[in-house]
């Protein structure tokens, strides 16, 4: 067999995932040192906050500008992360095993997109509102809301921030380190994975496409 | 209570916390620079009037005596004697106020009337919002955290193990 390679991930997703990233990691940076007391001093004189609104900024825009410019795809993965089957109870079984073990044959095929993948949509688009919500009105209403609620959108805020933080590591950890993920680095920045890792991770959606492709 | 000016980054959460809404910022609403600003009693670095022997320039300059720093015991003791003097002239709500509240403050006012006349709380405490930041959200934070690396550390370990025994 030749080294076939199938598309998984379009350009214009790659872009977005790679903005959306950088501006994440700058925020959780300069979230982290007001969250840890001795890396205050990190954050002296307002410049953390400064970027922190930066990279608010491009967080919440970049989505707009891709929803805009390919609304399909957004309706498309919203519809598969939030569509659940028999293959996501299998998966939720078999996980344990598949991840620890490596023993693949309790594992249903996935689509494009496999449970934990979607569980993933889940968190960043739950805490993604939360975050936007609750550092809008930290940043506009400063001066204008009452104490207690201030402090109440740091608590949401701040708990946000260490589930959707937590959850950041085990992405990074499957997409670079995990000894089975071999290809999904390559995926995510040429776009590109092998037919044969494709068929073995994402069965259900490899077939569609390879039918599409004979058909 | 003192602060470092310096090291203020601005965050305000202090004047969220406080319940007597005493600190204060200059805030850039687009940028959210500011700096928090309350009174040190010239406690602060560099201009410390205290560790040079002298009075709070307010004390200092105080042509009434109204303002009175010292020992909290002695303080203590004048405050109720003063208040016991206003009660005597008919006063009967003069209070001192920061004897007991909140376990006791450093700042004790002699008030003539109940505090809510002063805009002062009646009944100060500590909002469940700043207890729950501390007590509940940072360690919280810890143990996520710790635990998530902790366990990807394990799956790491054992997952490499396998597939290097499959390789073979």
């Amino acid at each position: 067999m030749t080294h076939h390679e199938v598309e998984k991930y379009k350009k214009g997703i790659r872009i977005l995932h790679w903005i959306h990233t950088g501006a994440f990691v700058l925020l959780f940076l300069t979230g982290l040192v007001l969250f840890i007391p001795p890396l205050g001093f990190l954050a002296q004189d307002s410049w953390t906050r400064v970027i922190h609104r930066v990279a608010a900024a491009i967080f919440v825009i970049a989505p707009i500008i891709y929803l805009i410019v390919d609304p399909k795809a957004v309706g498309r993965g919203l519809k598969q992360a939030f569509t659940w089957g028999s293959a996501d109870i299998g998966w939720l079984q078999a996980a344990p095993r598949y991840y620890f073990l490596g023993d693949e044959s309790a594992m249903p095929e996935q689509g494009s997109m496999n449970t934990g993948q979607k569980m993933w949509w889940f968190i960043v688009i739950v805490f993604g509102v939360l975050f936007v919500i609750t550092g809008a009105i930290m940043w506009f209403a400063k001066t204008s809301a009452s104490p207690a609620a201030l402090q109440w959108m740091v608590f949401i805020h701040d708990v946000s921030f260490i589930v959707s933080g937590a959850m950041l590591f085990v992405h990074i950890y499957l997409g670079v380190f995990h000894p089975m993920m071999t290809e999904a680095w390559g995926a995510i920045t040429n776009g590109k994975i092998s037919a044969e890792y494709a068929r073995k991770h994402h069965g259900k959606w490899y077939n569609e496409v390879s039918n599409k492709a004979k058909g | 209570m003192g602060y470092n000016k310096d090291l203020c980054t601005g965050c305000g959460y202090c004047a969220d916390a406080c319940p007597f809404r005493v600190p204060r910022s200059d805030r850039n609403v687009l940028t959210g620079i500011a700096k928090m600003d309350k009174c040190t009693l010239c406690t602060t670095q560099g201009l410390n009037r205290i560790a040079e022997g002298y009075e709070p320039a307010c004390v200092d300059a105080c042509p009434t005596n109204a303002l009175v720093i010292g020992d909290r015991d002695s303080l203590l003791a004048d405050g109720k004697k003063r208040v016991a003097g206003l009660q005597a002239r008919g006063m009967a709500n003069a209070t001192l106020y920061g004897e007991n509240e909140l376990g006791g403050l450093h700042v004790m006012y002699v008030l003539g009337d109940s505090p809510g006349v002063y805009g002062l709380p009646v009944d100060p405490k500590i909002s469940a919002a700043t207890i729950a930041w501390q007590d509940v959200i940072q360690p919280l934070g810890w143990a996520v955290g710790g635990l998530t690396i902790i366990g990807l550390g394990m799956n790491y370990l054992v997952a490499r193990a396998n597939a290097n025994k499959e390789a073979k």
